[in-house]
Formats: structure tokens, sequence, C-alpha cells
């Protein structure tokens, strides 16, 4: 993760409402945004509301922004907390499908709640057995295990910038990934 | 011997199926996101400025609603006193006393 040597510029510019500015920093980390949020949603759609939310969020709140983080810091903490809230929110209505449906009182002969999210654009791309497995117990672990997981071996952050994005130590980060790989260790077969 | 070699690759076979996982393939955005985005941007500003300008800040709301609170609070507090003025009758009977110069003994044996 490099950032762009005019990063203060750019962000004065944002702070002004500077439509190129905007534009650029949508260019420039669209599909960061992206790929970090469908590796916590799973499902191409609710990943681009995502980061469609994110950058609203940027554009509306940069003036309170004091630039203490990096620019993609941010970004990557504003991905990961909406990802997962929207992650929650889908559970949530799913548990409460599955009430109703228990008790009758859908109307819909659709069900109300989502399908299984494995079989999604994204990890159909996935042709390697696997990484389709990984990513299978990877949405099993924990919230921050599973966020610095990603960060760590997909977006490839260190582990003083997954730290600056989940706002805690380096030693904590060690910690996460420490046990995420355990878990990971014991849910999938021997390589 | 072939076993413990295998048992010291372990880790690094793991972590590099990670890294593998890491690199999978992944889909790429819609084209257009930024249209998209601009237009939920200005629409997400024409759906603000229904707001008064002193709401849309929160610090602003929040303000105003804990003032029309106190007022509320004000108002049941002021009726509460007058309530527990009226209600006593020792003190409305003193007071009509005082307003009409009644003298309590004497119109008892009048």
């Amino acid at each position: 993760m490099t950032e762009p040597p005019d990063e203060t510029t750019r962000l004065d510019q944002l702070r002004q409402g500077h439509e190129p500015a905007f534009r650029w920093l949508v260019e420039t980390y669209q599909q960061r945004v992206f790929r970090t949020a469908l590796a916590i949603v799973a499902n191409t759609e609710e990943a681009e509301d995502v980061a469609q939310e994110v950058f609203v969020e940027v554009f509306q709140t940069v003036g309170r922004f004091r630039g203490e983080a990096g620019l993609a810091t941010w970004l990557y903490r504003l991905t990961t907390s909406r990802a997962l809230k929207k992650e929650r929110d889908r559970k949530r209505q799913k548990r409460f499908g599955f009430m109703t449906s228990l008790f009758g009182t859908s109307n819909d002969d659709k069900p109300d709640y989502d399908p299984p999210d494995f079989e999604t654009p994204g990890t159909l791309l996935e042709t390697d057995e696997q990484s389709r497995q990984i990513s299978r117990a990877v949405a099993s672990l924990a919230e921050s295990q599973r966020v610095a997981f990603t960060l760590h071996y997909q977006e490839e952050l260190s582990y003083q910038e997954i730290a600056a994005v989940l706002q805690t130590s380096v030693s904590a980060v060690e910690s996460l990934l420490f046990r995420a790989r355990q878990t990971l260790r014991k849910k999938l077969p021997k390589p | 011997m072939n076993d413990s070699t295998n048992n010291q690759n372990e880790p690094d076979r793991w972590e590099a199926g990670f890294r593998q996982w890491g690199q999978r393939p992944q889909p790429e955005l819609n084209p257009f996101f930024y249209t998209r985005l601009r237009a939920r941007l200005d629409q997400s500003i024409e759906s603000a400025t229904w707001l008064p300008f002193w709401l849309r800040r929160p610090a602003y709301a929040y303000a105003a609603f804990a003032l029309l609170v106190l007022l509320n609070a004000g108002v049941v507090a002021g009726l509460a006193d007058n309530t527990s003025t009226t209600d006593d009758p020792g003190t409305t009977i003193t007071a009509l006393q005082d307003e009409y110069t009644i003298d309590s003994f004497v119109t008892a044996y009048e």
C-alpha cells in the first residue's frame, strides 16, 4: 500500500469540495474498497453498496478528518466497519426470516432470508479448490480475526497498518492473526 | 527423516496457501461506478436540503431537542407548583380572608 506523494494537497482539495480530487480518490481506491468489502459481505451487490456508502461518508465528513491516519487507513477503517455492520444486519434479517418462516407469518412464496452465500460470483471465480475452502473457513472466523486476516493476506497490509485501521496495538494484531491461523488450520485439510 | 522434513515445511505450506488465497482472482466493480456514486451523492444532498440548515448539523439538532425537553420540564414544574398552592385548603381560606378582611373568630360566632 503506497500513498500518493501529494496526499496532503489532495486532502485539502477534498475538504474544499474539489470535484476532480474526489474523482481521483474514488478511482484510486474503489477497487481496494470493493475487494475488502467483498471479503466480509461475500456478495457483489452488497460490496458495491458498502463501497458507495464509504465514498459518500468520505465526501460528507472529509472536512472533519484531521489526517492523523493516512487516507488509505481511513478508507479501510470505514470499509471494514460498514461491511461488518451490513453483514450483522443481514444475519439479523436472516434470523428474523427464519423465525417468521417457523411461525408461518410470511406471505411470500419466496424465502425471506438469503440463500447460502458461498456460491456468489466472487467465489465462483475461485477455481482453485483450496482458495474456496479457505474463503469458507475465513467466513466463519470472528469479525476482528476475519478483518485482520483479509487486510494482511489479501490487501497485503503490514501489522502496523492493520493496527492503525483497527485502532489497536501491533501485538493485538499479531494475536488476532495467530488465532485466525490456528482456527483455519483446525478447520482446513492439511496442505 | 522424511516426516520431520514434512513437519518442518508445514507452516510454510499453510502460509503459501493463505498467500495464494490473498491473490485469488476477484470480481471487478461494475463499470461506471463513479456515475452511480455521483447520483447517490446528489440524491443524498437533495434530500438533506429539505431540512432547515440548523437541523442538518447534529449538534444543532441535539441542542434544539434539549431546549424542547427543558421547556417541557419547565412547564410541567410550573403546573406542579400551581397545583400544590391551590390544592392546600388552608392557604386558600387565608387568602380569601385576607382579601375580604374577614376575622375568622368573629364570623364564627356572629
